[in-house]
Order: C-alpha cells, then sequence, then structure tokens
C-alpha cells in the first residue's frame, strides 16, 4: 500500500469529516425540535429528564473527569438548584427569575464547600464531598418552612403560552432542553485555553502542577464553582417537567448514579453526559418491565461492564472503534484523529 | 461538538433512536389526555388494566411489596373464578401493571406517565405513600385519571371533592386514628399526661391534631411533642426529652417499626413504663412486638380497622385464611403480617365491588361507584367498620378500634 493508492489525501478527509459531521448535527437538531410535536407526554418528559441530568452530569465532569477530583456532591447542588426554583415558583416569580437564583445559590453553596474541600487530596476531598448530601437530606427535611420538610413541594410552573398552540409537556420539553443546550454550549465555552489545559495539569498530577506554578487551588474551586452551578442549573431544569421536589429525590444514591452515568458515558465527553443521563433515564424503563425495582442492579453490572471494557466510556469506546475501522481503510502511519 | 466526528455521530444516533424506540407511540393515542368523552381506555371485551406505583426497593421495599402483593393475590383470585362482571354484561379479567418507584415522588410522576401514556391504564389504584401521592395528584385530576384507594393514610386525599374529584383515600385517616387514642384517655377521667413523638411531617402533624382532638375539654393534657425524620437511625435522645416529664402516656406516632420498637425499649431502660400507644401501621405482632420484645410491656395499645393474620383471635377467620393462601400462591415473595399487606388486601376487594357496582362502563361510572359504596365491613375489615363513600369531605372506611395487647393477641377494647 502506498500513499498514491488511498482514496484522498488526508486533509481532504478531514475535510469531509467535519462537513459529514455539521450534517449529522442539523439532522439531529431538526429531529430535537419536531419530536415533541409527534411524541407522548411521557416521551417528551423522559427526554426533558435526560437534558436536565445531562447538565449535571456534565456539570460533574468538569470536576472529576477534567479536574480529577471524584465528588459526591452533585445531588446536593442539583437538590438547591431544585428548592430555589420552587422558592420563586411559589412567591411568583418570572421562571427567568427562578433559574437565575438557583444558578446562583448553588454556586454559593459551592464556593462555600470547596473552599475548605479544595485543601483535601483524593480520597479525603471525595469523603468530604460525601458529607454533603448525607449532612444535606436531613437539612432539607427538617428545614420544613422552606422546604416543606418531608412532604416536598409542588411547584407548577411555565404553562404553555396561547401563543404557541403548544401543550405543557411539549413547551417544557423546548424549554429545558434549549437551556440546556445552551448550558453545554457555556461550559464549552469556558473549558478552552488555560483553564481546560490548568485543569489536565491539575488531573494529571497536583505535585507536579503546583511545582510548574499551576495554582491549583484557585482552579480547583473554579471546577468545583462550575460543577455546582450547573447542579444547580439542573435542579431547575428538572423541576419544570417533573413540578414536584422532595428529599427523597435527592438521597446519596442520585450522586452515585450521577457518578456511574459520567463513567459510563466517558468523563469528559460533552455527548458522554447525554448518552450518561440516557442510560441513567431509560435503563429502568427497560430492566422494570424484566424485573421490577432491581434497576441499581442493572446500573452496576453497566458499570462493570463499561469498566472492564471501555474505561473511556461509552464515547471513547466508540471513539476507539470508529479509529480502527478508519484506519484500517488508510495507511499505517497516518492518523486520522 | 461536530468536529469530533465518528464518535459523535455514532453517539448522537444511538441516543436518538433509543429515545424514540423508548417511548413508541403516538401523541393523541388513546387515553393520553381524556375527558368524559373518551369513554374507556384501559377496557377491552374481556381485560381492565389498572396501574400502580409502589416502593419496591429501598428502605420500604418490604411495605410496597406486601402491598403489591396483597392486590396482586387478590386479583387472581378474582381471576381465576371468571373476572369481574360488569354493567354492559361483559366479564373481564383485571389486568394490574405496576411499576417502582422506590418512594421517590420524582419517579412515581415518571411511572404516572408510563401508565397513563404507554400503558393506557382504566384507572390508578394504591399508588403507595404520601409524598408520591401528592405529586401525582395535580396531574391525575387534570388528566380526568382516577386516583383512587390511594395507600396513604393522609385526608388531603379525599378531603376536598371539588378540587380533586378523581382522587380518592380508602382507609381510616391517621387523624381518627389520633382521635380514637385521645378519647381512650379522656374517658378515665382523671388528669393525665401524654408525650408524643411524631413524623416531622403531614403524616405526623395529623397523628397530634387528632390526639389534642381527642383529648379536648377533657383531664388530659399534652406533656411534650418531639419529633424524628424517617431516615433518622434512632429516636434514642428524643424518647430521653420525652422521658424527662415522666407523663402518663406515650403516643408512638411513628411509622417506622425498627424505631418503634427501639423507643419503646429506650424508655424501659430508662425506667419509664408508660402507657403506650402505636401507630396502626407499625403494631404488628410478628413485625414488631415480638422482635422487639415489647409482649411484656405492661400497657401497650394500637388501633387497628383490619384482621391481622398473625393475631392468633383470628386464626379460624375465612377471610384471614383466604388472604394468607392466596397470598401464598400469588405473591409468595410479599409478608402477609406487614399492615400494608392487610390494608391492601382490603382496598382490592372494595376495588372490585366498585367496579362491579359501575352504572356505565366509563372512569366517571368508577367515581360514581366508589361514592356509591356502602357496606358494613365484613371480610378481612373488623366487626363493627363500615365502608361510606358517599361522605364528601372523609375516606371511605370509618371507625377505628382501639385495641389492648393481651396474652399474645390484640383485643378490642369496647
Amino acid at each position: 500500500m502506498t500513499l498514491q493508492d488511498t482514496a484522498m489525501h488526508p486533509l481532504q478527509r478531514a475535510g469531509a469529516t467535519r462537513v459529514a459531521g455539521f450534517v449529522v448535527a442539523a439532522v439531529a437538531t431538526v429531529v430535537l425540535v419536531l419530536l415533541p410535536l409527534w411524541a407522548t407526554p411521557f416521551m417528551n418528559l423522559q427526554i426533558s429528564l435526560i437534558a436536565a441530568y445531562a447538565v449535571a452530569i456534565r456539570g460533574l465532569g468538569v470536576l472529576t473527569g477534567h479536574a480529577g477530583q471524584v465528588s459526591l456532591a452533585q445531588s446536593a447542588f442539583f437538590g438547591v438548584g431544585a428548592y430555589s426554583a420552587a422558592y420563586a415558583v411559589d412567591h411568583g416569580w418570572p421562571a427567568a427569575v427562578g433559574l437565575l437564583l438557583a444558578v446562583v445559590v448553588a454556586s454559593l453553596a459551592g464556593v462555600l464547600i470547596a473552599i475548605p474541600a479544595v485543601r483535601l487530596r483524593g480520597f479525603a476531598f471525595g469523603i468530604l464531598t460525601l458529607a454533603v448530601p448525607v449532612v444535606g437530606v436531613p437539612l432539607a427535611n427538617r428545614l420544613s418552612g422552606l422546604t416543606g420538610g418531608a412532604q416536598g413541594k409542588t411547584a407548577v410552573s411555565l404553562p404553555a403560552p396561547e401563543w404557541s398552540g403548544l401543550a405543557d409537556d411539549q413547551w417544557h420539553y423546548y424549554v429545558v432542553v434549549a437551556i440546556a443546550a445552551l448550558i453545554f454550549l457555556l461550559v464549552h465555552n469556558l473549558l478552552t485555553g488555560r483553564l481546560s489545559r490548568a485543569l489536565d495539569l491539575l488531573r494529571a498530577n497536583e505535585t507536579v502542577a503546583a511545582a510548574m506554578g499551576v495554582p491549583v487551588q484557585r482552579y480547583k474551586v473554579m471546577a468545583f464553582t462550575i460543577s455546582a452551578a450547573c447542579g444547580g442549573a439542573a435542579g431547575w431544569l428538572y423541576l419544570v417537567p417533573v413540578q414536584f421536589i422532595s428529599p427523597d429525590s435527592l438521597q446519596l444514591t442520585l450522586s452515585i448514579s450521577l457518578l456511574v452515568a459520567l463513567v459510563v458515558g466517558g468523563v469528559r465527553s460533552p455527548t458522554g453526559a447525554v448518552v450518561g443521563a440516557a442510560f441513567y433515564v431509560l435503563l429502568p424503563n427497560v430492566t422494570d418491565k424484566i424485573t421490577p425495582g432491581r434497576s441499581y442492579l442493572f446500573f452496576g453490572i453497566v458499570l462493570l461492564i463499561v469498566l472492564l471494557f471501555f474505561p473511556q466510556g461509552v464515547t471513547g469506546g466508540l471513539r476507539s472503534l470508529a479509529g480502527r475501522l478508519s484506519r484500517r481503510r488508510s495507511e499505517p502511519t497516518t492518523a486520522t484523529e | 461538538m461536530p468536529s469530533r466526528g465518528t464518535a459523535t455521530r455514532i453517539a448522537f444516533a444511538v441516543v436518538a433512536a433509543s429515545v424514540l424506540l423508548a417511548g413508541c407511540g403516538g401523541r393523541g393515542s388513546t387515553g393520553s389526555t381524556s375527558g368524559s368523552g373518551s369513554d374507556a381506555p384501559g377496557i377491552t371485551g374481556d381485560t381492565i388494566t389498572i396501574g400502580s406505583s409502589y416502593p419496591l426497593s429501598g428502605p420500604l421495599g418490604a411495605n410496597g411489596i406486601a402491598a403489591k402483593g396483597a392486590a396482586v393475590a387478590y386479583f387472581d383470585s378474582v381471576n381465576a373464578a371468571g373476572g369481574v362482571k360488569m354493567a354492559d354484561g361483559k366479564t373481564r379479567k383485571i389486568k394490574f401493571v405496576f411499576y417502582d418507584d422506590g418512594y421517590d415522588p420524582a419517579k412515581a410522576v415518571q411511572n404516572y406517565g408510563k401508565l397513563v401514556d404507554s400503558d393506557h391504564v382504566f384507572a390508578l389504584f394504591q399508588t403507595f405513600g404520601t409524598a408520591p401521592n401528592l405529586a401525582i395528584m395535580k396531574k391525575a385530576n387534570a388528566d380526568k385519571v382516577p386516583q383512587v384507594f390511594v395507600h396513604a393514610g393522609d385526608a388531603l386525599f379525599s378531603m376536598d371533592r371539588t378540587a380533586n374529584p378523581w382522587t380518592m383515600g380508602w382507609q381510616p385517616t391517621y387523624e381518627s386514628e389520633g382521635v380514637a387514642y385521645g378519647k381512650s384517655l379522656a374517658a378515665q377521667n382523671k388528669p393525665m399526661t401524654v408525650a408524643v413523638l411524631r413524623q416531622a411531617d403531614t403524616l405526623g402533624e395529623v397523628f397530634l391534631k387528632g390526639i389534642q382532638e381527642g383529648i379536648a375539654g377533657s383531664k388530659v393534657t399534652i406533656a411534650k411533642v418531639a419529633t424524628y425524620t424517617p431516615k433518622d437511625p434512632t429516636v434514642d435522645s428524643q424518647i430521653s426529652t420525652l422521658a424527662a416529664t415522666k407523663a402518663d402516656a406515650l403516643f408512638m406516632a411513628v411509622a417506622i417499626p425498627p424505631l418503634m420498637i427501639s423507643g419503646i425499649n429506650h424508655a424501659a431502660t430508662l425506667g419509664w413504663k408508660p402507657t403506650v400507644f402505636m401507630a396502626s401501621m407499625s403494631s404488628s405482632i410478628s413485625q414488631v412486638v415480638e422482635p422487639g420484645h415489647l409482649s411484656s410491656y405492661p400497657n401497650l395499645f394500637t388501633a387497628s380497622f383490619v384482621k391481622a393474620p398473625d393475631d392468633p383471635q383470628w386464626a379460624n377467620d375465612q377471610a384471614v385464611a383466604d388472604l394468607k393462601s392466596q397470598m401464598q400462591k400469588s405473591s409468595p415473595d410479599a409478608n402477609p403480617n406487614i399492615t400494608n399487606a392487610q390494608w391492601g388486601y382490603g382496598a382490592a376487594t372494595s376495588l372490585v365491588d366498585a367496579l362491579k357496582g359501575m352504572k356505565t362502563v366509563s372512569r366517571q361510572g368508577l367515581m360514581d361507584a366508589i361514592h356509591a359504596l356502602k357496606s358494613d365491613g365484613g371480610g378481612i375489615l373488623l366487626p363493627g367498620i363500615t365502608m361510606d363513600g358517599s361522605d364528601s369531605q372523609s375516606t371511605p372506611l370509618h371507625g377505628i378500634k382501639v385495641e389492648r395487647f393481651t396474652n399474645g393477641s390484640w383485643q378490642i377494647q369496647k
């Protein structure tokens, strides 16, 4: 096989890949826009939930995937966001104010926890983040004036406006998916340049990063805050279709599930966050038909399979699969990615 | 994202495909929104589909499995005998579809969506727990889907027929249970104090309200109230606080059996042995009294409206024998001695009675039939308990009997 035998010049191939990528993205967008008009309210609810959890998982990915700090606190920020959203609904504030409140309160909580937490490393940091939901849930139960206590709070908001001609569940879908997409874009823009490189260094080896002059604590706090802000936004997004929040929805198991979903999807991949969220929301639908109540068992099994065979997660696995397929078509020395 | 290439493409495609497959069915198919016109989703010539959501995993898993198992057992026995004969002359078998919500109200909401949009159920039956039912109630009433015989003792499911015409409880409220305890104390006509340990939510609030109502105007006063939350590992400190009052009676409005056991035992270790009233859902002989070694306690009371299979006084009762044998056959993994099983079984018999009593085979017809239900108990209900679905501000079952633990059995007090 010589260079002349290959069908396309490598640069042409890269260009073709980009065009194909745009086409697929365009098709996917069209599908997403038209889907709720045809889908049942239940499907729209599921997709809205996937979008909400994807934001939470992407946020967790910034802290755990990019900065390398394993955190079990994401369910607490999710809860703070959802309760802030419910608070805003109770007081009749506009939805946008509720979203802002959710993000701001969660970010503040994130900073407050991050400042002491980032002095710890690895395992100790993880244990401290574990304490957050463990303390947070009983707190939510007790502060019933604020949270409605163990009964929870109903928060009906964002009815579909007259001019749209849409049903509530369709309107909620559009609002949630659009805002989730915007948040993904924001995170993508945040993770460029210096921040991204610093987090990579931090993840690889904290001591070396510090020795190279990277302000490790500051970047850890930054990553933690971005993660918490995403968690808070996800809580707001979740409340829109579900319209109910209670401490039962915020148990430690949610943090663990988000982490599992992150690993299954791919810890640094935005697509992976969506895949992980889809896995978390849709898997129980399938397994409950076979054996109700055992969805966590299947989460565990899938996690094991992923860790054993695709440690980079589903997206990482697909990427290496795609890489291997492309490599077979070209000469051995040319990499296609 | 577009420039990440093949992986993104495949992932997008997989997610889109799985989402499409996961839903199936389009909008506007029968039952997704119903008005009085869409007469009978979930009904065919020979089947009627009923749906529910239970905690089948997590801390209340055993309770959910017990309630579900009892309903399944009764429905199986009805189906085996041919089915339910309805007003239009057709006899239909019951198809019971249920999902796990782990007591998470958000999952209950999703299950509601699945049951109504995908499974096209005729009605929701015995959805379990106050918070999950609260989460579902708004949607069910907006969609005009019956949410009947909810497995929760909170009055608000039955109180407001104008706001929530499609929702209905079944069992006597926890408030009425508190009233019964209060009245039994008041009847002794001497100055007494009672300490209360209650759950820190509406369930606990209504228990407290009940006992306050029961002792109103009498010589009994409340010494102190302490609260706990369901996820607390222990109530020892609350019991210590209450013990300091040296009250004559202790109302353990505790819905969690392990906490009931540890709380009462802790009181004993502190040398305080008041008259104890045990909340009905955690007073089972085989699940609580015996394992907790409480049978030597001098004055144990509870209240009930159903016959417990583990109570020796009902050993020869036909309804109890039926419950045991049917559950053994259909739901061997469910425990008939858990109170939720007895409530579940009773509610299932009421549902079948209501289905038989429908004048028109429609969702509205079901609600009308429930409001017309009247009986003098019988079956699994204790003697003297009556059913009256027409009371617009109360659950259908009326009456609850205070019982005292005597010689290994809960004896009904006059």
